[in-house]
C-alpha cells in the first residue's frame, strides 16, 4: 500500500513540472505585458525600467528557473495588478471558491446521482426518457443564460435571494445551482452507463438469485461498484468548480478564482496568470492522488494486491 | 402403487423473448415438461442455445429482459411458482431453490467480504444475526472444504483460487436451506482436475442434505457421473428423457445418438465425429421438427409436421417420428 | 419655614427650565466636526469591470480616466477638478498662486486637515508626494521642476526651471496626473508601495474599512475631514455583468451603477426611481493611418471629406447610446483647455458620391481593414455599413484590447496598406495632451502614422511658447486646420451611461454627477441618501 502511494506521488511530482513549464510557455507566448501595465505616455526607458523590475528582461529558461526555485519555497510571484504575491491572492479567493464548488458538487452529486441510478434501473421506461432529457438540458444550457434567468426569477421576481456578490448561505444558492447543473448532467450520464453496466453483471444476477430484495441489491451490491468512476469524476469537477468557474464567478460577481484567473488573462498579468494555473493543476493532481488512495479503500483488489 | 408428489413437475413450459419493440420473438422454450423427485439428480444437456439456461432462470422467474412466461406451469413443492409476485418468489430464491452460476469470478461481488456474501441467504431469509451467523457460515465453508473458514470468510473473492470461489458460491447456494439447487454449468469454467474434486464434493452435500440437483452440462461424461436422469434439449425443446443408464444404452433420438457419436475416444484414431449443418435459428425454425435439416435419418414427414412425446420403455420420453413410427433403429 | 422652601420650589424650576434650555440648544449645534455629525446611510457603488489595487495609490497613476474613480474617495490633492471647476477647485489648499512667469507656483495649506490616522498633512508630504511621483506625466514634471521648496509650516512653492503653463492643468485634474494629491510621506514609507496600494491612507472623506483586491472595497466617512460628509459607509463593488448591475438596481443591492449598455438603457429607464445619468464621456474619431503615403487614397483631402459626409453620426449617436451621446463637430470637449467650438459636421450622401468621382474614385475602393477600438465593434460595423454606400468598402478588424494598444504603440507598420481606425478616447485636462499622444509624430500612441509637418511644427512653437495668447492663438489654428482638412473625421462623443437609485437623494443626475470632467460620480462626500 505504501508502496502504491509513494508511485502515485511520484507520477504527481513529474505531471507538475511538465504543467508548469508548458503554462509558463504558453503565458508569455500571448504577448508583451508591458502595452497593459504602463500607463499611456510611457516611454521606451520607463517601459524597460519596468520590464526590468519584473524580471521579463530576462532568457525564459532562466526565468522558469528563478519561478521553480520560488515555487518550491511556496513564492508564486507577484501579480504585476494586484501588487501582491500570487499565493496571498490565491488563498484569499480559494474559501470562496471552494463553497462554491462544494455547493456545486454537492447539488450535482444529489441530482445526478439518483438520477443516473433511477434512469439505469428502470431503463428505456418513461424515468429513463426523463432523466436522459434533463440530462441534455443539463449539458446544453449556457451557464450565463441559467445564471441570468436564476436571477431574474428568483431575485428580481420572487425576491427571495440576493442578486450577487458573496455572503451567507443565500449568496452560494443560485450561483452553485447554475454551476452544479451542468455537471449533474455528466454525472447522471456516467451514473447511468456504470450502473447499467453493473446491473448487467453476474453477482448481480447472484445476488437476485439468492433472494435479496431489490433494494439491497441495488443500493448495496450494484452502488458500490458503480460508484468508483463516479469518484473520479467528481473530483476533477470540483477542481475545474474551483479554479475556472469563470462564467458562472463574472455574473454572480462571485470572487472567486475562475475571475481572477479571467481578470489576470485579459491584463496579461503572467505572475496570476501562471500561479493560477500552477495551483489548478497542483489541485487537480492532489485530488487524482486522493481518489486513488481513496479507490483502494474502496477496493480491495487494489488495496491487498501491491 | 402410490408415487410420492414429485417435488419439481415442470409442464408444457413455453418461454419466449421479445425484442425490436415485439416484433421479434424468440421460441426459447417450447413446451418443455419434465419432473424430479426429492435428492433426484436431472441432467439438462444441449448444445449452447438450446433453451438450458432459460429453462432453469424460467423456473426460478428471473428472466432477462424482454422474456416471459407464455405457457405451462412449474409446481414446486405443490405451488405453481408462474402464478406467483416477484415478491412471492424472493422468498422462494436462495431459500427453498438455490442457483449456482458457470463463472465463480464474476458470480462474487468483488467489494464484498466472503463472510457477508455466503451470510446473505441465511441473514434475509432465515434473520440469522450474530454468532449463530457466524456459526452458520463457519459451518457452510466447512462443508464445502474451504480449510481455515475462520480466517478465509474475512478474504475477498480475488485473493482465492477458481475451485475455492466455486465451492464458496456453493456454499451461498446451500445458505438458505434449499430443496432444490439449479447447477447452470458448474465446472465448465474450472480446471479438469478441480472439476472431479468439485464433482464429488456435490455429491456428497447431496447426500447429506437430500437436495435435489438439476445439472445443467454439455459435457455427457459428467452426465454419466452425477446424474440419475436425463433430459437432452435440441432448439428449446427436450428431444428425449431418460435415466442415465437407458440413454446411454439405447438412445432413442437421432440428436442424443449423435452427441454420443461425438464423444472422442481415448486412443481412438478416428476423425472426430461433428453433427452436420448449423445450430438452429430460435427466431425463425423451420416447420416440422426443428432437427430435420441436420438429421442423419431424417423422413418425409419430419419436414412437415412436429412429433409429439412418445413414451418408450420404463421412464423415456422422446419427440421423434422414428420413435412413433415404431421404427426403432439402434 | 415657608420662605425656604418656595424659595427651593422656584430655584428647582429655574435650574429645570436652564436644563432643558441646553438639552435644546446642545441638539441644535453641532458639537462635533462636521463629518462626524451628519454622516449616516450606505451607498453602494457597481463598478462595471475588475479593477487593479493600484488605482488606490495617486503615485502610480497610469494616465487613464479611471483610477480616479477610486482615489478621489480615499485622498485629497491641493487643487482639484470638482463641479465645473476644471481644475483649479481649491481642496486642501485654501489659496494658491501661479507666478506671472509660470515660473513658480505656491500653495497655503489649510489648517488643521490630516490623513486618516490623525496624522497632520504637512508641507513635507507634498513634497514627498510631488518628488516620488512616478505615474503618468511624471518625465514631464522631472523634467520641469527645479526644486520644491516648504516655505513655511502651511506653504509650499514648486520652482521650475523654465515658463512651466500646463502645470495648474497637469497637477489638478484627476484623470491626468496625480502629484497634487498628497499621501503621508512617514506611512508610505513604512508600508511600501505595494502595502500601501493594500491599505492605503490619504487625506481624503472616507477611510479605507476593507479592501478585497479586484473584488471591493470598503470605505467609511472620515470625520476629521474639512468638509461634511453625508453617507458613512461607501462601498465600492465590482460586478463585471451588466444584466446583474443592472438587477442590483432594480433590488436595491445597489445605489448607483456604471456603464448601462445599449439594449438595458430602456428597461432601466424604466424601473420606478430610476434616474438615468448619461455622462458624455469619450470622443470617437477616424484615423487614416499613414494617409500621406501616395498610394494610400485617403491622402487625397476629397476622400477624407467624403467619408465625413458618409458617416450617419446622429444614427450611430441613436443605435449605440440611445441617442444620449453627443454628435460632434470638434472632438476635443469643451471642458478641456483651448478646445473650440466647430459645428456638426453634415451628412450628403451624393456629395460624399461626387467628391469620391472628382477624387478618381467612381465606384469607390476597399480599405484592407477597419479597426475599432475595442470592445466598440459595433461601432466598426456601422462605419463600415455607411462608408458602404458610398462605395468604400472595408471589413472589421477585432481585437484584444491589449492587442490594440500594442499595435497602435508598434506604427504604422502594424496598420499596412488602407486601413481606418475608429479610436475612441477620454480627453482631459488641455487639447495639447491628446495632440502629444494621438496626433504628433512619435506620439505615444500615434508613432509614425499621422506626421503632418506643418501642424506638428506649430505644435512645437505652442509647447515652447511661454504666452498664453499666443498658446491660444496656436492651439486653435491647429485644431481648425485638422478639422478643415479632414485629417481626423470626428464621429460622436459617447455618454457614459450611468443609473442612480432611487435611494441616493438627487432632483436630478447633475446632481449626482456634478463634475464636468469625469464620468463618475464624485465629489463622494456630496452624495446623499434618503432615511431608512
Amino acid at each position: 500500500m505504501s508502496r502504491f502511494i509513494l508511485r502515485r506521488v511520484l507520477y504527481s511530482l513529474v505531471t507538475l513540472f511538465i504543467l508548469s513549464a508548458t503554462i509558463f510557455v504558453i503565458v508569455r507566448l500571448t504577448g508583451d505585458p508591458l502595452a497593459l501595465m504602463a500607463e499611456a505616455s510611457a516611454r521606451p526607458e520607463d517601459l524597460d525600467r519596468i520590464r526590468h523590475q519584473w524580471g521579463l528582461d530576462r532568457s525564459w529558461p532562466v526565468q522558469y528557473a528563478t519561478f521553480m526555485q520560488n515555487a518550491f519555497k511556496g513564492e508564486l510571484g507577484k501579480s504585476f495588478n494586484y501588487r501582491l504575491p500570487v499565493s496571498e491572492l490565491y488563498f484569499q479567493r480559494l474559501p470562496n471558491s471552494l463553497t462554491l464548488g462544494i455547493a456545486a458538487t454537492l447539488i450535482s452529486l444529489l441530482i445526478g446521482v439518483p438520477a443516473g441510478i433511477i434512469s439505469a434501473v428502470k431503463v428505456n421506461t418513461w424515468w429513463d426518457y426523463v432523466a436522459k432529457g434533463v440530462a441534455l438540458l443539463g449539458l446544453s444550457i449556457p451557464g450565463f443564460w441559467l445564471g441570468l434567468v436564476l436571477i431574474l426569477v428568483f431575485s428580481v421576481w420572487l425576491r427571495w435571494l440576493p442578486t450577487s456578490g458573496a455572503g451567507d448561505w443565500r449568496h452560494v444558492v443560485m450561483p452553485a445551482l447554475a454551476l452544479g447543473w451542468y455537471f449533474a448532467a455528466s454525472m447522471l450520464r456516467l451514473t447511468r452507463s456504470s450502473m447499467l453496466e453493473v446491473l448487467g453483471s453476474e453477482y448481480i444476477k447472484l445476488a437476485r438469485l439468492k433472494g435479496l430484495p431489490d433494494v439491497v441489491v441495488i443500493a448495496m451490491h450494484a452502488f458500490k461498484n458503480a460508484l468508483i468512476p463516479v469518484f473520479t469524476l467528481a473530483g476533477v469537477n470540483l477542481v475545474v468548480m474551483v479554479n475556472a468557474a469563470v462564467i458562472i464567478e463574472v455574473i454572480f460577481a462571485w470572487p472567486g478564482i475562475g475571475r481572477l484567473l479571467y481578470e489576470g488573462i485579459f491584463q496579461r498579468d503572467f505572475p496570476l496568470v501562471q500561479g493560477v494555473v500552477i495551483m489548478a493543476g497542483f489541485m487537480i493532481v492532489a485530488i487524482n492522488l486522493v481518489v486513488d488512495i481513496l479507490y483502494a479503500f474502496i477496493d480491495p483488489r487494489i488495496r491487498l494486491t501491491r | 402403487m402410490t408415487r410420492v408428489a414429485p417435488l419439481l413437475e415442470v409442464s408444457g413450459l413455453q418461454t419466449q423473448f421479445f425484442g425490436f419493440g415485439g416484433t421479434r420473438v424468440v421460441k426459447a422454450v417450447e413446451s418443455v415438461s419434465f419432473s424430479l423427485d426429492e435428492g433426484e439428480t436431472l441432467g439438462l444437456v444441449g448444445e449452447s442455445g438450446s433453451g438450458k439456461t432459460t429453462t432453469c432462470l424460467s423456473i426460478v422467474g428471473l428472466l432477462p429482459r424482454g422474456g416471459r412466461i407464455v405457457g405451462g406451469s412449474v409446481v414446486f413443492e405443490g405451488e405453481d411458482l408462474t402464478r406467483k409476485s416477484q415478491r412471492e418468489l424472493r422468498r422462494v430464491r436462495g431459500r427453498r431453490i438455490a442457483v449456482i452460476l458457470q463463472d465463480p469470478m464474476a458470480s462474487l461481488n468483488p467489494l464484498f467480504t466472503i463472510f457477508r456474501q455466503v451470510a446473505e441467504p441465511a441473514f434475509f431469509h432465515q434473520q440469522m444475526r450474530g454468532r449463530t451467523l457466524r456459526a452458520r457460515v463457519q459451518q457452510l465453508l466447512q462443508a464445502v472444504r474451504i480449510p481455515s473458514p475462520e480466517w478465509r470468510m474475512r478474504d475477498y473473492p480475488h485473493q482465492m483460487s477458481g475451485g475455492m470461489r466455486q465451492r464458496i458460491v456453493g456454499a451461498i447456494a446451500l445458505a438458505g436451506g434449499p430443496r432444490l439447487v439449479i447447477a447452470d454449468e458448474p465446472t465448465t469454467n474450472l480446471d479438469v482436475t478441480i472439476q472431479a474434486q468439485y464433482l464429488d464434493l456435490l455429491k456428497d452435500i447431496q447426500r447429506q442434505t437430500g437436495v435435489a440437483l438439476i445439472f445443467v452440462t454439455h459435457n455427457l461424461g459428467i452426465v454419466a457421473k452425477m446424474c440419475d436422469r436425463v433430459a437432452v434439449m435440441y432448439a428449446g425443446r427436450i428431444v428425449e428423457q431418460a435415466p442415465v443408464r437407458e440413454l446411454f444404452d439405447t438412445p432413442r433420438h437421432p440428436y442424443t445418438r449423435a452427441l454420443l457419436g461425438s464423444v472422442p475416444k481415448l486412443g481412438s484414431k478416428e476423425p472426430l465425429y461433428s453433427i452436420a449443418g448449423q445450430p438452429p435459428n430460435l427466431a425463425s425454425l423451420p416447420a416440422g421438427c426443428p432437427f430435420h435439416p441436420r438429421c442423419p435419418e431424417v423422413l418425409a414427414r419430419c419436414a412437415t409436421d412436429e412429433p409429439k412425446d412418445v413414451h418408450a420403455g420404463d421412464d423415456s420420453v422422446a419427440r421423434c417420428w422414428l420413435v412413433s413410427d415404431g421404427v426403432a433403429r439402434s | 419655614m415657608r420662605r425656604p422652601r418656595f424659595e427651593a420650589r422656584v430655584s428647582f424650576r429655574v435650574l429645570a427650565v436652564v436644563l432643558l434650555l441646553l438639552a435644546a440648544v446642545s441638539t441644535a449645534l453641532p458639537l462635533a466636526s462636521p463629518a462626524g455629525a451628519a454622516a449616516k446611510g450606505k451607498l453602494v457603488l457597481a463598478w462595471h469591470a475588475g479593477f487593479a489595487s493600484r488605482w488606490l495609490d495617486p503615485q502610480e497613476h497610469d494616465g487613464t480616466a479611471t483610477p480616479d474613480n477610486f482615489f478621489t474617495a480615499l485622498h485629497d490633492a491641493l487643487i482639484k477638478n470638482q463641479g465645473t471647476e476644471l481644475y483649479d477647485h481649491l481642496a486642501l489648499a485654501e489659496r494658491f498662486t501661479v507666478a506671472a512667469d509660470s515660473r513658480s507656483a505656491t500653495f497655503t495649506l489649510r489648517k488643521g486637515i490630516r490623513f486618516h490616522n490623525g496624522e497632520p498633512v504637512t508641507p513635507q508630504d507634498v513634497k514627498f508626494s510631488y518628488e516620488s511621483y512616478r505615474g503618468a506625466k511624471a518625465d514631464v514634471f522631472k523634467k520641469k521642476t527645479e526644486r520644491v521648496e516648504i516655505v513655511d509650516d502651511r506653504t509650499v512653492r514648486f520652482q521650475f526651471k523654465e515658463p512651466f503653463l500646463d502645470f495648474a492643468i497637469l497637477f489638478g485634474t484627476a484623470n491626468v496626473a496625480g502629484p497634487g494629491w498628497v499621501v503621508p510621506e512617514k506611512y508610505y514609507k513604512q508600508v511600501g508601495a505595494d502595502g500601501f496600494k493594500q491599505k492605503p491612507i490619504g487625506a481624503g472623506p472616507y477611510k479605507l474599512v476593507r479592501h478585497e483586491p479586484g473584488v471591493k472595497v470598503e470605505m467609511e466617512a472620515f470625520d476629521g475631514y474639512y468638509r461634511p460628509v453625508h453617507v458613512k459607509q461607501l462601498v465600492m463593488t465590482a460586478v463585471p455583468e451588466a444584466a446583474t448591475r443592472v438587477v442590483m438596481l432594480e433590488r436595491g443591492e445597489a445605489d448607483i451603477v456604471y456603464n448601462v449598455p445599449g439594449e438595458l438603457i430602456g428597461k432601466v429607464s424604466k424601473l420606478p426611481g430610476v434616474t438615468l445619468a448619461p455622462v458624455l464621456s469619450g470622443s470617437f474619431f477616424i484615423e487614416f493611418p499613414g494617409f500621406q503615403d501616395p498610394k494610400n487614397p485617403f491622402r487625397d483631402k476629397r476622400v477624407r471629406e467624403a467619408v465625413s459626409l458618409a458617416i450617419d453620426r446622429r444614427a450611430m449617436n441613436q443605435a449605440e447610446t440611445a441617442g444620449h451621446g453627443r454628435v460632434t463637430g470638434n472632438w476635443i470637449n469643451p471642458d478641456v483647455q483651448y478646445a473650440i467650438e466647430w459645428p456638426e459636421f453634415e451628412r450628403n450622401v451624393d456629395k460624399a458620391k461626387q467628391l469620391l468621382r472628382e477624387a478618381g474614385y467612381p465606384n469607390g475602393f476597399d480599405v484592407d481593414w477597419v479597426t475599432p477600438l475595442p470592445t466598440f465593434y459595433s461601432r466598426g460595423e456601422r462605419i463600415i455599413a455607411q462608408l458602404r454606400e458610398v462605395g468604400i468598402r472595408g471589413r472589421l478588424q477585432t481585437m484584444e484590447r491589449g492587442i490594440f494598444f500594442q499595435r497602435l504603440q508598434g506604427g504604422l507598420k502594424e496598420f499596412p496598406g488602407t486601413q481606418i481606425i475608429l479610436h475612441g478616447v477620454r480627453i482631459a485636462g488641455s487639447w495639447s495632451f491628446w495632440y502629444e499622444g494621438y496626433f504628433k509624430c512619435g506620439g505615444f500612441n500615434s508613432r509614425d502614422r499621422i506626421c503632418v509637418k506643418d501642424l506638428d511644427a506649430k505644435f512645437d512653437q505652442y509647447e515652447r511658447s511661454v504666452s498664453p495668447t499666443e498658446r491660444k492663438k496656436l492651439a486653435e489654428e491647429i485644431q481648425r486646420g485638422i478639422l478643415e482638412n479632414h485629417y481626423l473625421v470626428p464621429v460622436f462623443r459617447h455618454a457614459f451611461v450611468n443609473a442612480i437609485g432611487p435611494r441616493v437623494v438627487a432632483q436630478k443626475w447633475q446632481d449626482v454627477f456634478p463634475t464636468v470632467t469625469t464620468g463618475y460620480a464624485y465629489p463622494w462626500e456630496d452624495l446623499k441618501v434618503k432615511d431608512q
